[in-house]
């Protein structure tokens, strides 16, 4: 009955089944398979040489056409095709997506076809050859003198081969095979690359990922609240040290992870040692230094209007002035923040001790290099301006100001930092001078505060300042840790499919395999095979017919 | 706190401190002196193995490719096929002295600096040119009479000379690269994967030339640099899949995924895809033999692209490698 029914198969079936034999074979080959890796790897070398665009802009229309503003500049309008083609985002375009898909499907329709038949050679191997695959003269069919076949088998098994004989009609047969399954190796590394792409997928569509940006002694919570269960990240402690660059040169926190309120782990992680709970890992992806633990108190009642840590993330440039009396006594050696701008020249009002009149400093920037202004309104004599380039000293009056260095601090504006004076002003903003200066000298740590006076207040640490009924407490320089925690499922299919790959190709390529047909009688002993591209059979022959020549003919 | 690098220790202070500080510096003097000697013996194995084949100076026999008698298989050459004695003494005594300064450099820099001696572009070279000289005189023991070494002492010489305008002095590691053993293994089996494909590349030259019309008669067929090509894709690509593993392990701990799309492993995906591509058309009838060729010299193009073009001019996640 199913032999009627195949033979009355239907043309549509029929042309549908050729289809799809055509199709196999087309996917199977290795020319497609040569083709795709080569179109990958082209597309691969366009995303390393052409601009992409970056990450956090993919997600953003307005950052994007930003970004394509700029490349339409240096290539008009064949930045909108190159755009459109997906050349500038080359890694996540459609072609990326089919080639990558294609060649999965190429591999399973290759493993497909080839395996039955390598699965067959494997385990049912052909072991008696005709005479005359043997008895020919063609290349590759080794003849020596006369074998002992018992000596020749020992000989073979001694080459870790697996060695089978038999007689008929006076002639020894023997069939040897060497590492038969090497042959579906090929297999474990095709296949690796499938799990691989499946991994890459996973990891596309399920990776959970966060960062995180915790003061030391703070914690913040992984999931957003109500997500069950909770977790918190909690830095107890951050250390590390940055270049003159302000590079991280290392860096090294203690961490506890809580989860609905008990600590599940406690850690140490540095840039190359991430801490994992429960197939989170969680990383240290950078330290900050400029931190600043900042409170606020109102002194006619007591009460804390503000306790924060604040990452200083952005910069100001400050001049370093020192100010000294004709004596050389030094009145004032300050890095100045800037309260307030004058004429397009920012700048701030600095009392002198000892010097009734306060005196405005500003910075310019003129075409020659930064200039420090030195102000001081009033009648007549009394009134002092003069400009001091950068590194140098003038006189004004009885004093001299000199332009130590410029300083860029880090600095970031705090709007809601409780401030004296009505709202709507200039919003204030801190800045951390100190550490080292332009000069190469260590300085303590100061925080400059703008934006809450008339004057910016200057406060060491654990130093106080009242200005009008709020106490300014600078209580201490808090380091920052940015972490990543991330949870990727896809991870697991990488590892296994990358330990596939290797171990696929080294067995494929490394494994001497080898097959070996022999027949030998009183006339002599012949012997072929079969063994990987370039394998030098010769060799093996002439040891193995050496070997077994020695007990003599049989 | 700072995991500080030896050197770093020196200047601290202590006692003893300044005598390790002196042994520290000889020991990175020693290892510059020792790269020297590699250029200078490099240069004269490079000589050696050329002037005989320019001048004509030396009457070579031809190789001899099938002493067995007829119908018997036929084995391999036998050793110094192609040339005397006297010729493979001289040629082979100076790559041998390269090879040995050139570990001797290695190691005592590794010394010096407290760490394995593969850290930076300077460190990556020397032992890209180490692992170039041994690869050479496996496959030369393992496919005698062949005088790859034509083509593959200039290339080492090359790699040399590109060391030596590299800056050289050691420097702190940045912290991502401290105390990690997967990384180390990464970079060994990269060094490793590029040595044994560099000798491919020499192979394909000289196929490619022994192909032409202008082939060298002291040297064997193209065949014979084919299989010598093939044999070292064989060694190299399984080294290339496993260096990029441990690579794609390490950037999972250290950067927090194991593919970024960096400008570096990226550019080594496509190198392993070009050696894929030459191990699928290799077994086409067609395209064997000087096709073939021509593709194992275009995907030796993706490694020098990764290893220089890389760290020299694309910035990436890679960039502290760079020199």
């Amino acid at each position: 009955m199913a032999t009627m029914r195949s033979a009355f198969r239907s043309p549509v079936s029929m042309r549908t089944r050729f289809f799809v034999d055509e199709l196999m074979r087309v996917l199977a080959s290795v020319r497609l398979a040569a083709a795709l890796a080569a179109g990958l790897g082209l597309l691969a070398l366009a995303g390393i040489l052409l601009p992409q665009l970056p990450g956090a802009a993919r997600s953003d229309p307005v950052a994007s056409a930003q970004w394509l503003d700029g490349q339409r500049g240096a290539l008009g309008p064949a930045a909108d095709w190159m755009y459109r083609l997906g050349l500038y985002d080359v890694f996540h375009s459609a072609w990326m997506a089919a080639s990558f898909g294609l060649l999965a499907l190429s591999v399973v329709a290759c493993t497909g076809r080839r395996f039955a038949p390598t699965w067959r050679n494997v385990v049912h191997p052909v072991k008696a050859v005709p005479e005359s695959f043997l008895l020919s003269s063609r290349p590759g069919v080794f003849r020596g003198p006369a074998a002992d076949p018992v000596a020749l088998e020992r000989a073979m098994r001694r080459r870790h081969f697996h060695v089978e004989r038999w007689s008929a009609n006076g002639v020894e047969w023997l069939f040897a095979d060497r590492y038969p399954w090497a042959q579906l190796a090929t297999f474990v590394s095709h296949a690796a690359i499938v799990l691989l792409l499946a991994g890459a997928l996973v990891t596309h569509f399920g990776a959970f990922t966060t960062r995180l940006f915790v003061a030391e002694g703070a914690s913040a919570p992984v999931f957003p609240i109500g997500h069950a269960p909770a977790m918190n990240v909690t830095v107890a402690s951050a250390a590390g040290s940055l270049d003159a660059h302000g590079r991280s040169l290392d860096a090294r926190s203690e961490i506890s992870v809580t989860t609905n309120g008990r600590t599940a782990k406690t850690c140490t992680i540095t840039a190359s040692q991430p801490c994992t709970w429960d197939g989170y890992r969680i990383r240290q992806a950078f330290f900050y230094s400029a931190g600043v633990d900042l409170q606020v108190r109102d002194t006619s009642d007591g009460r804390i209007l503000f306790r924060q840590a604040v990452a200083l993330t952005a910069s100001r440039e400050a001049p370093h002035v020192v100010v000294s009396d004709a004596g050389g006594r030094v009145l004032l050696d300050q890095v100045v923040a800037f309260t307030g701008s004058v004429d397009g020249v920012d700048g701030a009002l600095l009392a002198i001790p000892g010097d009734t009149a306060p005196v405005w400093v500003g910075l310019a920037h003129p075409a020659d290099g930064p200039a420090l202004i030195v102000f001081q309104p009033g009648d007549g004599s009394q009134q002092r301006s003069l400009t001091v380039p950068l590194h140098a000293s003038a006189p004004a009056g009885d004093l001299r100001f000199e332009f130590a260095g410029l300083e860029t601090t880090p600095a970031a504006e705090l709007p809601g930092l409780p401030a004296p004076g009505p709202e709507g002003g200039i919003p204030p903003v801190a800045q951390l001078a100190g550490g080292r200066l332009s000069d190469g000298s260590a300085a303590p740590p100061v925080l400059l505060l703008s934006g809450v006076g008339n004057r910016a207040v200057a406060l060491h640490e654990g130093e106080r300042a009242v200005v009008g009924n709020l106490e300014y407490q600078f209580v201490g320089q808090k380091p920052f840790v940015g972490l990543e925690v991330r949870k990727d499922r896809g991870e697991p299919l990488i590892w296994i499919g990358s330990a596939m790959l290797v171990l696929g190709l080294a067995a494929t390529l490394w494994i001497p395999r080898r097959r070996i047909w022999a027949r030998t009688d009183g006339d002599g002993l012949q012997m072929a095979g079969m063994a990987p591209k370039f394998a030098d059979l010769g060799p093996e022959f002439e040891a193995l017919a050496a070997e077994s020549a020695t007990a003599g003919p049989p | 706190m700072r995991n500080l690098s030896r050197r770093e220790k020196v200047v601290i202070g202590g006692r003893e401190r300044p005598s390790l500080a002196n042994r520290e510096d000889q020991l990175e003097r020693l290892s510059l002196a020792a790269f020297w000697v590699s250029v200078a013996s490099c240069a004269f194995a490079t000589a050696t193995a050329w002037v005989p084949l320019l001048s004509g100076a030396l009457h070579l026999p031809r190789p001899r490719l099938a002493t067995a008698p007829a119908g018997v298989w036929p084995s391999s050459p036998p050793r110094g096929a192609g040339t005397t004695a006297a010729a493979r003494r001289w040629s082979a005594l100076p790559s041998w002295i390269t090879l040995g300064a050139l570990l001797v450099s290695l190691g005592a820099r590794g010394f010096a600096a407290g760490r394995p001696p593969l850290a930076d572009l300077w460190e990556f070279t020397v032992a890209f040119a180490a692992a170039v000289s041994a690869f050479q005189h496996f496959f030369e023991r393992r496919t005698p009479g062949t005088n790859a070494n034509v083509a593959l002492q200039p290339l080492v010489l090359l790699l040399l000379v590109a060391a030596a305008l590299l800056p050289s002095r050691i420097e702190p590691l940045s912290p991502a690269l401290r105390s990690s053993d997967i990384l180390v293994a990464h970079v060994a089996v990269m060094v490793a994967a590029y040595g044994a494909l560099t000798v491919s590349f020499g192979a394909a030259l000289l196929q490619l030339l022994q192909d032409s019309a202008c082939r060298c008669s002291r040297l064997p067929a193209a065949r014979r640099f084919d299989e010598i090509g093939y044999r070292a894709v064989v060694v190299g690509f399984p080294l290339l899949a496993l260096g990029i593993a441990l690579g794609a392990y390490w950037a999972s701990t250290a950067w927090g995924r194991y593919w970024s799309w960096d400008p570096k492993e990226t550019s080594s995906l496509v190198t392993w895809l070009a050696y894929g591509v030459y191990f699928h058309v290799h077994s086409l009838r067609r395209w064997s033999g000087r096709r073939s060729a021509v593709v194992l010299v275009a995907a030796y193009g993706c490694v020098l692209f990764s290893y220089f073009a890389i760290n020299l001019w694309v910035t990436g996640l890679h960039s502290y490698a760079g020199g």
